[in-house]
Formats: C-alpha cells, sequence, structure tokens
C-alpha cells in the first residue's frame, strides 16, 4: 500500500464522500454545516478545512448522488443547500458496507482486537 | 464589510471555466468563508482577530483548485463558449485546460511510473527485451519494404511513370519489361494517354583505365528519357533529338561517379572527347548527371545487371532503318517507359495498347502474336522494377508482425498478471477516492515508458540487423539503395512502440474500469483477476499465441525444406570447379560474326593449353543467368497447322567442349566437334524436354528441326535439360536447342566462358586472364565467378526468406513458451487454496497434476487447430514462394504441430508439478 502512504490527499478525499454523504443522511445541509458536523461527530479528529469539501461536493453532485439547490431564508445569506439523492443512500450503504469490510480486514491483519 | 468573495479570488487562479459556473463557485467558497467567519466571532473573537484566524487556517488553494477542475464535466472545460473567458484564445484554452489534465500531478506519476518499473526488474526487463526484440525486427523488415516496396522512386512524378512490356504468356510469362523498336515507334503514335514515351537498353562498354580493359555499364536512351524523369544533367545539358538522328556525332553523358574517376571533378571535361573500346568510337561529353541520380534498379534479379554502382553512362539511342524495319518486330531487348498524361489513367494507356496491339496482329499474322496469347503489360514503374521480390519481402514483414503481436500478447499477459497483483492496491486507492481518471493514467504512462525505453533498444537491435541483412545479400534487391533508416522508419517505429504501450496499459484498465471497490475488498481476502473475463482473456491470449507460433513455424518450415528442395535439384550442370566469366568482342575490331568465332577458337585454344584445365567452353547463354532467348523452332517431318501454338525453346549457341566443362549430361547422341563447322552439315543439339516436346516418344537423333529459315538442322544428341532462370525452373518451359557457334553465329556478341579445372577454380583466373591479354590487352573479362558462387547468388532472396522465417519462427516459440509457463504459473499460485483444500480433501497429487496439465493441455489444442487452420489459409499466399513441396503438406504440418505442442506442454509441467506439491496445511493456515 506504498503508494497509498504517498497519496493522502486521495485518502482524505476518499474518506470525505463517504463522510458527506454520511452527514447528509439525516437533513439537507450547506457546506459549513457539514464541516462542521464532520469535526464534532469524530470529536475533534478529523476536520476539513470548508474550501476543500468544494470539488469533493461538486463532484459527487455531477455523480448524482446529492443535490444542491440555492435557498434564501429572510435574515439570512443565499446558500447552498445539499440533499442526499435515491442513489447517493444507496451508494452511502454500499460504501458503509465496503469500509466495515475493509476495517475488519485491516484490524484483522494488523492484530487489532475488537474491545 | 469583508470581502470574502475578492478573498476567493485573490487565491483561487482563474478556473477557465464558463463564468457563470465560476461566478457560482466563488459565490458558494465565499459564503462558507463568511459561515466560518462568523462562527469564529461567535467564539469571542474580535471581527479583525476572526478575519486574521481565516487567512491562517487558509488550505491549499492550488489543490483545491485542481480538485475543483476534476470534478468538472472533461467537455465543459473544453466546450466553453469563446465570449466566457478573459479575452483567451479558443486554442489557448484547450491547451490550459489539456495541461490542466495533463499536468496534475504527471511528473509523480511518471516518477512513480518509472520506480514501479525499476522495482519490477524481473518483468520489466523482460517486457522490454520481448518488445525491443520484436520492434527491432520489425524496424529492419519495414525499413527494407518501406524503401524497396513503399517508398517513391526519387524522381520527380514518379507515380505517374509506367513501364510497358510485351509479355508472352507460354514462353516468358514473368517477363514484363520487353520491347522493340518498331512497337516503340507505333506507341509513339497511338498511346496519347502518355504525354512523354522513352526507350533505353542497357549497353556495356569497356575503357581503359590505367592501362586495363574496364567494363563500364551505361544506357542507350531515347533522348526523351532525361525529359520524361524530370531529371536535367547537374553540368552541361541532356541530349537534343537531334543527337540521336542516324549520323549525329556520338555523345555521351557521364554518372557522377565516373566523371569523379575520370577527370577528377574537372568541369572542364564537358566538350572533351571520350574513347570507349567496344564501338571504338569518340564521344563527345555533353554533361555530368547529378551525384545522386538513380533510375532503373533491377537488383541482381533482373536481366540486365545495373550493377550496384548504377548506370555509369548515357548516349543516345537512335533507329536505323533495319531498326524501323518489319524484322525488328521480334527483335526484343528494349526497356519503354511512358509517363501518363495528367487526367489520364493507367488503364487508358492499356486499352490503347490494347487497340494498337489488335491491329498489329491483323497487320503481322506472320509472328503469330494471337495464337501466342500476346499481350503488352502497363504497369507503374515501381512496381515493375520490384516486382519479383514484393511477396517474398511482404511475406517476412507478415511474418515479422506476427512476431510483434506474440511479443505484444506476452507482455499485456504479464502486465495482466502483475496488475492482478496490484488490484487490490489500486482497488483500495480507488475506493480512497484516487480518481479512476488519474489511475487510469497512471497505468497507460507505466506501459508507455516501458514501451518507449524498447523503442530506444530497438533501434539499436533494427539498425544491427539492417546490417546483417545487408551483408546478406540485400544488395541484390532492386532499390536497394534506397533502404535505410530514416525519419519515416523511426517514427514508423516509435508510432508502433507507442500503440503496443497504449494496448498494454489499456489491459489492466480495462480492468481497472470494472474493478468496483467493494467487489475487491468485500471479498475480504482474495482478490485480484478473478473474473471470468480477464480469465478468458488471458486464456485467449494464449491460443492466439500458440497459433500464430504453428502459423510462423509452418512457413519457416516449409521455406526450409523448399531451400532443401533446390540445393538438391538437378540443374543440369556440375557446378563444382567451374569458373565463369563473360567477354564482350567490340565490333570495333571485331565486326563480322566470322570474327567473334575466330576469336572465340583463339581464346579457348589458349586456355585449353594451360595446365589444370580439363575442359572449356563458351555458350551465348549460362544456366541461372536469370534469361531465356526464345526463337521459333519447327520440327522438319511435322508441320504446325494454323492456330497451333509455336514451339518456342531457348536458343543457345555453344562452342565443342562447353557441355564437358559445365558437366552437362550427354543422353543420347553425340555432342558437337571441331569438325561441325559452316562448310560441314547443320546440326544441333536438343533437350530431354524439348525432345519430348517436339517428337513424344520417338529417338529424335536423325530428325530434323528449323530455326525460323530454311536451313534444315539435324538433331545429333541429346542432353539433359539445365535450369536457365533459375534453379526452381519453370514448368511450362519448351526446353532448349543448342547451336554450334561455328555454324550458327550468335544474334548477340556476349560470350561466357566456362572453364573445368582440376583443383580451384579461382586459382586459374590469373593465368586466363593473361592468357586473354596476349590475344587482345582491350578485351575485358567481367562478370567472373564460379559456378557456386552463381548458384549461390540465384538463391541469395530465398536464402534470406528462409533464414529470418526460421529466425522469427524460433523466436515465436520461445515468446509462447514464455507465455504459456507466465499464464499457468500465475493461474497457480492464485488458486493454491483451492488446490490445498482438494489435497485436504483427497486429491492425489497426481489428480492435481492433472488438473493442471489438464488446463495447458485445452488451451495448447487449441492453440494448435487454429494455427493448423491459418497455415492451410495462408498455404495459398505461400504456394508460389515455395518449390517442390505443397503448403498443406500433411506431414510438415503434424510434425510442427507436434513439436510446438510438445514444447508448449513442456512449459506448463513445472507449474503443474509446483501446484501437486502444495502443502495443504500451510496454505489454509495462511489463508
Amino acid at each position: 500500500m506504498a503508494d497509498i502512504q504517498r497519496d493522502e490527499t486521495a485518502l482524505k478525499k476518499g474518506t470525505a464522500e463517504l463522510l458527506i454523504l454520511a452527514q447528509l443522511e439525516a437533513r439537507p445541509s450547506h457546506g459549513y454545516e457539514i464541516a462542521q458536523q464532520i469535526e464534532a461527530r469524530s470529536g475533534g479528529a478529523v476536520s476539513f478545512h470548508v474550501a476543500s469539501l468544494y470539488p469533493i461536493l461538486y463532484r459527487l453532485e455531477r455523480r448524482g448522488l446529492i443535490a444542491g439547490r440555492w435557498v434564501e431564508k429572510a435574515g439570512q445569506r443565499r446558500r447552498r443547500y445539499y440533499t442526499l439523492t435515491t442513489n447517493g443512500r444507496r451508494v452511502l450503504a454500499d460504501q458503509r458496507r465496503s469500509w466495515r469490510a475493509f476495517m475488519e480486514a485491516i484490524q484483522a491483519a494488523a492484530g487489532v482486537t475488537h474491545a | 464589510m469583508r470581502d470574502f468573495r475578492a478573498l476567493v479570488r485573490q487565491h483561487l487562479a482563474p478556473l477557465a471555466l464558463p463564468r457563470h459556473r465560476e461566478i457560482k463557485i466563488v459565490e458558494e467558497l465565499a459564503a462558507q468563508l463568511e459561515d466560518a467567519c462568523d462562527a469564529l466571532v461567535g467564539r469571542g473573537l474580535s471581527d479583525d482577530e476572526a478575519w486574521a484566524e481565516l487567512q491562517r487556517q487558509m488550505p491549499q488553494w492550488a489543490t483545491i483548485r485542481d480538485d475543483l477542475l476534476d470534478a468538472e464535466p472533461a467537455l465543459v472545460r473544453l466546450a466553453q463558449p469563446a465570449q466566457d473567458t478573459r479575452g483567451a484564445a479558443f486554442p489557448s484554452r484547450i491547451a490550459s485546460a489539456a495541461r490542466a489534465l495533463l499536468a496534475t500531478g504527471l511528473l509523480r506519476d511518471l516518477q512513480s511510473g518509472l520506480r514501479l518499473l525499476v522495482r519490477a526488474r524481473g518483468y520489466s526487463a523482460t517486457a522490454i527485451l520481448t518488445l525491443a526484440v520484436c520492434l527491432g525486427a520489425n524496424m529492419a523488415i519495414f525499413s527494407v519494404v518501406y524503401g524497396v516496396l513503399l517508398r517513391p522512386l526519387p524522381l520527380p512524378g514518379a507515380d505517374r511513370i509506367v513501364a510497358l512490356g510485351d509479355v508472352y504468356p507460354t514462353v516468358t510469362p514473368d517477363d514484363i519489361l520487353s520491347n522493340t523498336a518498331p512497337s516503340y515507334l507505333d506507341r509513339l503514335e497511338a498511346l496519347t494517354a502518355l504525354d512523354e514515351q522513352a526507350l533505353f537498353s542497357f549497353w556495356f562498354d569497356a575503357i581503359a583505365i590505367d592501362g586495363i580493359a574496364q567494363e563500364l555499364r551505361g544506357m542507350r536512351a531515347t533522348p526523351s528519357l532525361f525529359r520524361l524523369l524530370g531529371v536535367q544533367p547537374a553540368l552541361g545539358r541532356a541530349f537534343t533529338d537531334a543527337e540521336a538522328e542516324i549520323g549525329a556525332g556520338p555523345r555521351i553523358i557521364l554518372s557522377h561517379g565516373l566523371w569523379q574517376r575520370l577527370y577528377g571533378g574537372d568541369p572542364a571535361a564537358l566538350g572533351r572527347d571520350l574513347r570507349l573500346g567496344w564501338t571504338g568510337e569518340r564521344y563527345t561529353i555533353v554533361g555530368v548527371m547529378p551525384r545522386d541520380f538513380r533510375f532503373f534498379d533491377l537488383g541482381s534479379d533482373g536481366h540486365a545487371d545495373a550493377g550496384r554502382d548504377g548506370i555509369q553512362f548515357w548516349i543516345p539511342l537512335g533507329f536505323t532503318a533495319a531498326h524501323k524495319s518489319d524484322g525488328a518486330r521480334t527483335r526484343y531487348g528494349y526497356y519503354h517507359i511512358g509517363r501518363i498524361r495528367p487526367g489520364a489513367a493507367i488503364e487508358e494507356v492499356q486499352a490503347q495498347v490494347n487497340a494498337l496491339n489488335a491491329r498489329s496482329f491483323e497487320r503481322f499474322p506472320q509472328f503469330r502474336w494471337a495464337e501466342m496469347g500476346m499481350y503488352t503489360a502497363v504497369t507503374p514503374l515501381q512496381h515493375a522494377l520490384t516486382r519479383r521480390v514484393r511477396p517474398t519481402l511482404y511475406l517476412l514483414w507478415g511474418a515479422a508482425a506476427c512476431v510483434l503481436l506474440i511479443g505484444a500478447l506476452n507482455i499485456a499477459n504479464l502486465s495482466l498478471a502483475r496488475s492482478s497483483a496490484r488490484a487490490r492496491d489500486l482497488a483500495t486507492r480507488l475506493a480512497l477516492g484516487a480518481s479512476r481518471l488519474r489511475l487510469t493514467r497512471q497505468l497507460l504512462l507505466e506501459a508507455v515508458v516501458l514501451s518507449g525505453t524498447a523503442a530506444l533498444l530497438a533501434i539499436g537491435i533494427g539498425t544491427a540487423m539492417l546490417r546483417v541483412l545487408a551483408s546478406g545479400g540485400l544488395a541484390t534487391l532492386p532499390n536497394a539503395a534506397a533502404v535505410r533508416f530514416d525519419a519515416t522508419v523511426v517514427a514508423a517505429t516509435l508510432a508502433l512502440a507507442a500503440l503496443i504501450g497504449l494496448l498494454i496499459g489499456m489491459v489492466p484498465a480495462a480492468m481497472l474500469g470494472r474493478l468496483g471497490a467493494q467487489s475487491v475488498l468485500a471479498t475480504g481476502g482474495r482478490f485480484g483477476t478473478g473474473g471470468r473475463t480477464v480469465r478468458l482473456f488471458r486464456r485467449g491470449l494464449i491460443v492466439a499465441q500458440v497459433a500464430a507460433s504453428v502459423v510462423l513455424l509452418i512457413g519457416a518450415v516449409l521455406l526450409l525444406t523448399s531451400f532443401r528442395n533446390l540445393l538438391s535439384v538437378d540443374a543440369g550442370f556440375d557446378p563444382s570447379r567451374v569458373i565463369t566469366a563473360t567477354m564482350f568482342p567490340p565490333p570495333s575490331r571485331y565486326a563480322n560474326p566470322g570474327d567473334v568465332v575466330a576469336l572465340s577458337t583463339r581464346v579457348l585454344d589458349a586456355i585449353r593449353s594451360l595446365p589444370d584445365v580439363e575442359a572449356v567452353g563458351t555458350t551465348s547463354n549460362i544456366p541461372l543467368s536469370g534469361s531465356t532467348s526464345p526463337a521459333t523452332v519447327q520440327a522438319a517431318d511435322r508441320r504446325a497447322g494454323p492456330g497451333d501454338a509455336p514451339v518456342l525453346p531457348s536458343v543457345v549457341v555453344i562452342t565443342p567442349g562447353y557441355f564437358e566443362a559445365m558437366g552437362t549430361p550427354l543422353i543420347s547422341g553425340r555432342r558437337f566437334l571441331g569438325s561441325d563447322t559452316e562448310k560441314s552439315a547443320p546440326v544441333t543439339i536438343i533437350d530431354e524436354r524439348l525432345a519430348v516436346r517436339l517428337w513424344p516418344g520417338v529417338d529424335p537423333i536423325g530428325k530434323g528441326l528449323y530455326r525460323g529459315g530454311s536451313v534444315r538442322y539435324t538433331v545429333v544428341g541429346v542432353v539433359g535439360e539445365v535450369r536457365f532462370e533459375s534453379l526452381a525452373g519453370r514448368t511450362d518451359s519448351a526446353g532448349t536447342a543448342y547451336f554450334p557457334e561455328a555454324q550458327a553465329p550468335a544474334t548477340g556478341r556476349l560470350r561466357w566462358i566456362a572453364v573445368r579445372t582440376a583443383g580451384d577454380p579461382a586459382m586459374i583466373l590469373p593465368s586466363v586472364r593473361s592468357a586473354l591479354r596476349t590475344i587482345d590487352p582491350d578485351l575485358p573479362l567481367s562478370d567472373v565467378q564460379t559456378m557456386r558462387e552463381r548458384v549461390s547468388q540465384s538463391l541469395v532472396s530465398e536464402r534470406l526468406a528462409t533464414a529470418l522465417s526460421s529466425l522469427f519462427g524460433v523466436v515465436a516459440l520461445l515468446l509462447s513458451v514464455v507465455g504459456i509457463y507466465g499464464v499457468l504459473a500465475h493461474l497457480v499460485a492464485r488458486r493454491r487454496r483451492e488446490i490445498g483444500i482438494r489435497i485436504a480433501l483427497g486429491s492425489s497429487p497426481r489428480g492435481i497434476l492433472r488438473l493442471v496439465l489438464g488446463e495447458g493441455v485445452v488451451l495448447v489444442c487449441a492453440g494448435l487447430i487454429l494455427g493448423l487452420a491459418g497455415a492451410v489459409a495462408l498455404g495459398r499466399t505461400l504456394e508460389d514462394q515455395v518449390f517442390g513441396v505443397r503448403p498443406t503438406d500433411p506431414v510438415i504440418l503434424g510434425l510442427v504441430a507436434a513439436t510446438t505442442g510438445v514444447v508448449a506442454l513442456l512449459a506448463c509441467v513445472s507449474p503443474a508439478r509446483r501446484a501437486a506439491r502444495v502443502d495443504p496445511v500451510t496454505v489454509l493456515a495462511d489463508g
């Protein structure tokens, strides 16, 4: 997996896809909310600069996994809210499954046991 | 109020996306930064502090920019309307978009590609070497094919020049370049589709250089030749039409080489006189041709040997009354070329010449052209020159391409095996978000780096191979001077390498396409090229390799067999200890045919008295000369009816002693004697083939035959059949009639002297030369070769083809063996677990051995069947290339298939044994 170590951004980006999809599972959010949620739910272990989320958001949107629309609420700035699509929901489930398998494999390989 | 848009703009370089899209992106990013800033204020920071903190936390904007571009559809990136960007020109936008696509990590990918290749040294070395050898062979063959067959002749508008020639299907079916002077004069009027025509013939002459008579190769040509070719002398001028008139002063144009040799390149040579030994006339030099001027190189296969040095001089060809007479209508020996008028097509020329011939057939029924099926071939000049070698060269090219195909299949297979080992790595990277495009690009880059390295090596290998070819008789090919490595050849090789690189890279990349992250990861541990398609594909590769090897090997064995047959053919002479040379008695000193006969007699007497000489004689045509001199003969006791095809044997004029010198066996009757003179009864000796043709089942001794006129020649002997054109001979040949020189002076002056010696024939040469010098010091002896050398030279192209195809066949087989071994070994490694379970469940090692071998046997057999089918299908194209063996010879097909099968199965043994030795405990414990 030497290539992976050399490709940290790819790692982060790949995880980010899953993380973003997961944040949108409950309710539509805009970019900054997503970044905050990730940081909060991971106990601050994983954090993204909001700007670096955008390429991923756009890509997910292009692949039809999320849909963005501009919303203007009274007294607030115009923001773009992203919603998980049906397709996105399915992919999220898939990715969760394979991540679980992957993590278990890593744990088994690395000798990490469940607490 | 802070301007967050300006902040974004300040950091994010323009994306060169459609304006509305770019505005949206900036707006969204700005809004998010503002949210972030607000959040910082919410945590108790002042407005300024929050602003500063935001600046401090700024991410890697360059990366974000790349990622943003990555996320946009490629089409949007490229196809935005022009007014959307800041005045950038469309091409530059494409360039910048392409650059964006390429530049993101291209260098890094290239580096990591190189690193991987270095790390996988065994794989890289195998792949690069295989590819380099295959590419190098292709490059060498291609440079020959391109130089000889494809590159246009170095003449302006060469593709519009055609050659004409009368073909007599029953006599000289191969000769498409023979013409007569009267038909040329007719065609000048009739062929309006040609805007220029020229007639020429080779002209050998002699000149004394440093006191030694040396032969020169020249051309006698109508002045129109230089106009037609569009080439002017570099110095001086071409001939005027008036200079070809009979009675005009003799003029000569020199080649650059001869001018250098005679005058050291002195321009003052123009206007000087040069005396040619043969005609004895003084020619005024009017021009010198350019250094690189080359025209009409027939190679050594043609009748007239233009030689490696090319033509050394040109003299004007004019027409005497005899040339124009109807009697000259069968006097062949001229080449006729024409330039097609703009707008006309070659078919038009053919139609016009056909119409002209139809009129001539009626005008001259005495030549019986219609009965003989005579027609005039109109052929593009380059095609006419290279016709004989064309099939062989294309065949070799095909073989080389086949080897390359096998090599490429091998490498594809190797890289597939390797990529299955990397499948998990790739799948993980994919799951972690590396873009498919990037991974594909990296795989392609690796392959291109590999094939590029191979291409560089291939240029070296190809150059070396071409050098070997050159020493192996390449120079006997027509146009051989045009064979060289040039930009086209190198470009073709590099393009081929790039194509193969892409193909090799596409295989794992295509697999990547189907590599779903979960499919690999979810299988827990067993991953790799488990896909059915991939397995099928790899097996297909093996089948294709075996099939291609079988085809190549069968071709090679057929050529080898054919070559052996040629060597053992009874050519009608005994080539050991015979030396031959030609002499041209010049008309200036030997004006009458009787003078030539007297010269022959003196020369033969002088040589006969030398020690070690067993027999000596002269002939007007030597075996394997490549040409024949057919003439009509008639049996005296059987008048041919109208409509009967005339019998046209080769007519050869010899002296007593010739058959003994050449070792041609006497079947019955007697040989020519010194007593067969012009005063005695006319006699002839015929070969077995002509005897059967004229008097089937009857003893021909004592019969009479006519040779055109009314003189009756009595057959006094029958000799064995001699191959004049080549060792392969012609099955439809009418045979040969021999006449004694004393009774029938040859039409030409060319004489071959054949000397049979007791010892080494080359040792006698100096004394032959000095004997000749005492008789006529101005008479050059040329084309000196032993008969063995003539035999060997007549087989040069066959030897070349045989050697190359054998080499290709063996390389193909080796590559296939490596391929089969590789695939099976990989298969076994991948199925270790399954094999372990089988053994644990009670399979015997023998059963496992059978399982793996069975897999190999099925693949090899499928390949063998396919290969045999291919060989049979291709057999027809080989039919004209082989001698004494059918391309579908069942013994050869069977032997090659059996050999390939055995060798291929041997490659399966080692992996199969490894499988049988699998220890179930270790394997299952690992699992």
